[in-house]
């Protein structure tokens, strides 16, 4: 089974994330902000990341930088999951390193499924 | 023998031997003259002392005596007409002859002593009416010839003498001398030469001609002189060089000499004067009465003149105003015998003096002149005094007003020296005016992007107005620029820079700026603002709309029907939200001015499909048709995508909302000169007329379908009016109530411009 990580502050949201992954066969952890999705990875290595950018102690994007310089966490597959979608921002993401990014308001949680199992594969 | 005239010749040749030693200057002249008349005299009248009886001794030594007077006579003449006449060279050379003659003498003495020649034969003394004549021998012929040679001599040389001669009374003596030597020459040359050649013996004619020669010679020392003025002694060359009109009169006021700078003054040559009165040289009779009256009786009476002056008439009319100088002449025993005038000309003076005299009149004249000229400049002074207050005073208005804007103002010349700093600036900038002027803008002020980085210079919109004369404005710069103080701190700077042409040459340019720091802080706050809203209301929404999505796929067990409906309403209504929250964001970024424009060659007929394929379900649901109709070849156009897709999803969206079941939606796209025009059109609910007006403002939604369509925001319109117009395009419509609506836009061909901005617009 895989497992996907998920680093997202907001409780609703993250039960959603839960849900819907398990229902979709997935192992999920989750981690409520950057500080602990470091601390996670180092217990374990997840075949997928979720990133929220907005989250508090440390944001998403410095969580992003800071996995990618760990060279064994270079090459998991990272969406930056956010509400902002500002060009900026999605280049920052990609330029930080992750595979892809997505606006939360605009996506639906069938397409984020489709869009990980594209990323799996 | 010929007894009569030898008497005759004896008697005046006496006289004028007395006569010469009495009255001649005694001189060396005087002595070889009087040595020439004894010879003379001798050799005409030695024979009388045969009168006393034929004998032949008496005849012999008075034949000796006559010879050797004879050889002598010409000789004692040349030498004493040579010294009269001046005529050195002829003298010099006819010393030579002396010897000559000399030897000559002793010659014919020895011969005769050996009776070698014979001299004369008593027995052939001949009778003749006037006397007894020896018959002449071979020796009177070369004595005769003899003679003739010298006077000969002499005669040039007097002949010459003469014409060199200056002095008139000289050249009459010498006229005399000239003429009374002819006499004997030539009768010489008659008795002993031609005459005989006829046959006639004409010896007494010999003594006839001496005798005239003396009567002549004696009348000379009287009439004229002879050796007693002796002018010869001064020189041409000593008259020419008195430096002066010379003037010599006589007592009588005749003029006796003038010299060659009386010439020069006058006109009139001493030739032409000699003998005439003093008066010729006058202007008029008056003066020279006048002159003659006073300064010539005062010379004449032994007072030495000085500075007298008169007026001289020259050869042509001319007056000549003179100075004179006279004293009187003696002769060498100090006797009066006339007055030497030495005139001056003073006609330079006079005109100089004249001259001067205009010339003060000229500088007093000019002097009037420099007042009055004075006078007037010291108008213009006053005036231009008078407009340059004006001039200050509007100065220092203007000066008041810059200071007085809020604004600071930097004006730079041509070089892009700074040649004014308004007050706000100084204040902004924290910096003093006259530290910055006279100073190169680009070394005193610093200009910073957003990051920090140092604009460089070519970069700065001062050199782009200056070199390029390229006006900057906020518009293009916006919250880009920021001054670097002294102390490090930044001014952030709404700056407007415009060069300053004048007669399409530049001046310099003008800086304007405006403290945006407020601004940018508002700007800042509202880009946070943004994305913190943007946050803040998508996660709630993001939440509603996956739970909605979980519960209708039965992630959590399966929902009744009427649950499904419900559940879609929570969904639909979400959905509709978050459309919302998108375009508010969307049309915030637009107005803050910073939507990125990222032109790519965009395939306009693949967005319209793409769009198209989105919107299927909704319009199939409607049961509506769409026609797609593409007319030309449509180029690929340099134009956002994303925006262009938005644009054509929002048209379609409310053809497609605005539209009744079953209704028809048309999509073209063609060509229309250096434009593509899209064009889509509905026959649905149209527009009223008295709404078209509001139809792309904000919030807008017309009364007709805000009754039957409560869905729509009222912000689709106005993005797309947005869109297309920052795209260089044009939108416009047509539209009737009840029949239907069609929205134009056009594209530029050329594409759009690029526009950095900050954000896209969302999808």
């Amino acid at each position: 089974m895989k497992k996907i990580l998920i680093a997202e502050d907001d409780e609703f949201l993250l039960t959603a994330y839960k849900v819907k992954l398990a229902k979709a066969g997935f192992e999920v952890q989750s981690a409520v902000d950057g500080n602990e999705v470091i601390k996670m990875l180092n217990e374990f290595t997840p075949d997928l990341i979720i990133l929220d950018v907005i989250m508090p102690h440390k944001d998403g994007f410095e969580a992003l930088k800071e996995i990618r310089s760990i060279s064994k966490w270079k090459s998991i597959p990272i969406i930056i999951a956010s509400n902002l979608g500002a060009k900026d921002d999605v280049d920052k993401g990609l330029s930080l390193g992750a595979t892809d990014f997505i606006s939360k308001s605009n996506l639906s949680l069938k397409d984020l499924i489709e869009k990980i199992n594209t990323l799996l594969k | 023998m010929y007894t009569v005239f030898s008497i005759f010749a004896f008697i005046s040749g006496c006289y004028t031997l007395i006569l010469v030693n009495i009255r001649a200057y005694k001189s060396l002249m005087t002595i070889w003259f009087t040595l020439f008349l004894l010879c003379g005299l001798t050799v005409d009248s030695i024979h009388l002392v045969n009168l006393f009886g034929p004998n032949t001794t008496i005849l012999y030594v008075s034949e000796i005596l006559r010879n050797t007077a004879l050889i002598f006579m010409p000789m004692a003449f040349v030498m004493f007409a040579f010294m009269y006449a001046g005529a050195e060279s002829f003298l010099r050379k006819y010393i030579v002859v002396v010897p000559f003659s000399v030897c000559l003498i002793v010659l014919v003495y020895l011969l005769w002593a050996t009776d070698v020649l014979i001299i004369h034969d008593l027995s052939q003394v001949v009778a003749y009416p006037w006397g007894r004549e020896l018959a002449a021998g071979k020796f009177n012929y070369l004595i005769g010839i003899w003679t003739a040679i010298q006077f000969l001599g002499v005669e040039i040389a007097l002949i010459d003498a003469y014409r060199k001669s200056i002095n008139p009374i000289q050249k009459a003596q010498l006229k005399n001398i000239v003429l009374a030597a002819a006499v004997p020459l030539f009768t010489s040359i008659g008795i002993y030469f031609v005459f005989p050649y006829f046959g006639y013996r004409v010896g007494g004619l010999q003594q006839i001609s001496d005798a005239i020669f003396y009567i002549a010679v004696g009348l000379a020392l009287i009439r004229n002189s002879l050796f007693t003025f002796d002018v010869a002694s001064v020189t041409q060359d000593l008259f020419n060089s008195i430096r002066g009109a010379y003037i010599l009169i006589d007592y009588e006021n005749k003029i006796v000499l003038t010299n060659n700078f009386f010439e020069k003054l006058t006109g009139y040559s001493s030739r032409e004067l000699t003998g005439e009165s003093l008066e010729t040289i006058f202007f008029d009779h008056d003066m020279y009465l006048d002159f003659d009256s006073t300064t010539l009786s005062q010379i004449k009476g032994s007072v030495t003149i000085d500075r007298d002056e008169t007026q001289f008439k020259s050869k042509s009319g001319e007056n000549i105003p003179v100075s004179i100088y006279g004293s009187i002449y003696r002769d060498i025993h100090s006797n009066p015998i006339g007055v030497v005038l030495i005139a001056h000309d003073i006609k330079k003076l006079k005109e100089k003096t004249i001259g001067l005299e205009m010339k003060s009149e000229q500088i007093l004249n000019q002097n009037i002149e420099l007042e009055r000229t004075k006078k007037a400049m010291i108008n213009v002074l006053e005036d231009l005094t008078e407009s340059k207050t004006r001039v200050e005073e509007e100065k220092i208005k203007d000066e008041a007003m810059l200071q007085s804007i809020g604004e600071g103002v930097i004006t730079t010349d041509e070089h892009g020296i700074i040649i004014l700093l308004n007050h706000a600036a100084e204040i902004m900038l924290k910096s003093q005016a006259k530290q910055l002027i006279g100073k190169e803008y680009s070394k005193v002020l610093t200009l910073v992007e957003k990051d920090g980085r140092i604009v460089p210079e070519d970069e700065r919109p001062m050199h782009q107005a200056l070199v390029l004369r390229k006006k900057t404005t906020p518009v293009e710069s916006g919250f880009k620029y920021s001054f670097k103080r002294d102390d490090g701190s930044l001014l952030p700077a709404a700056l407007t820079v415009t060069p300053v042409v004048y007669n399409d040459k530049l001046l310099g340019a003008i800086a304007i700026f405006r403290d945006i720091t407020k601004e940018r802080d508002i700007d800042r706050m509202k880009t946070e603002f943004i994305s913190l809203a943007s946050h803040q209301l998508r996660t709630p929404l993001s939440a509603l709309k996956w739970y909605a999505e979980m519960l209708l796929a039965g992630d959590v067990g399966t929902l009744s029907d009427q649950q499904k409906r419900f559940v879609e309403s929570i969904g639909v209504s979400t959905e509709r939200m978050i459309a919302l929250v998108n375009s508010l964001l969307n049309i915030t970024r637009i107005e803050s001015g910073r939507i990125i424009i990222d032109p790519q060659p965009t395939d306009l007929v693949e967005l319209i499909n793409s769009v198209v394929e989105e919107l299927k379900i909704k319009y199939k649901f409607k049961q509506q048709s769409i026609n797609i109709k593409i007319d030309d070849k449509i180029p690929s156009i340099n134009v956002d995508p994303k925006l262009i897709r938005q644009v054509y999803l929002n048209l379609l969206s409310n053809a497609m909302k605005y539209t009744q079941d079953s209704g028809k939606i048309d999509i073209s796209l063609s060509i229309k000169g250096s434009d593509i025009v899209s064009q889509i059109s509905d026959n649905g609910l149209g527009i009223p007329e008295s709404e078209q007006g509001k139809v792309f403002q904000k919030f807008f939604r017309a009364e007709n379908v805000v009754k039957i369509e409560t869905d729509g925001t009222g912000l689709g319109l106005y993005l797309v009016k947005a869109i297309i117009e920052s795209s260089g395009g044009r939108i416009w419509f047509n539209s009737e109530e009840k029949k239907g609506t069609t929205f134009y836009f056009s594209l530029p061909t050329v594409g759009m411009p690029s526009k950095k901005g900050e954000v896209t617009i969302e999808e």
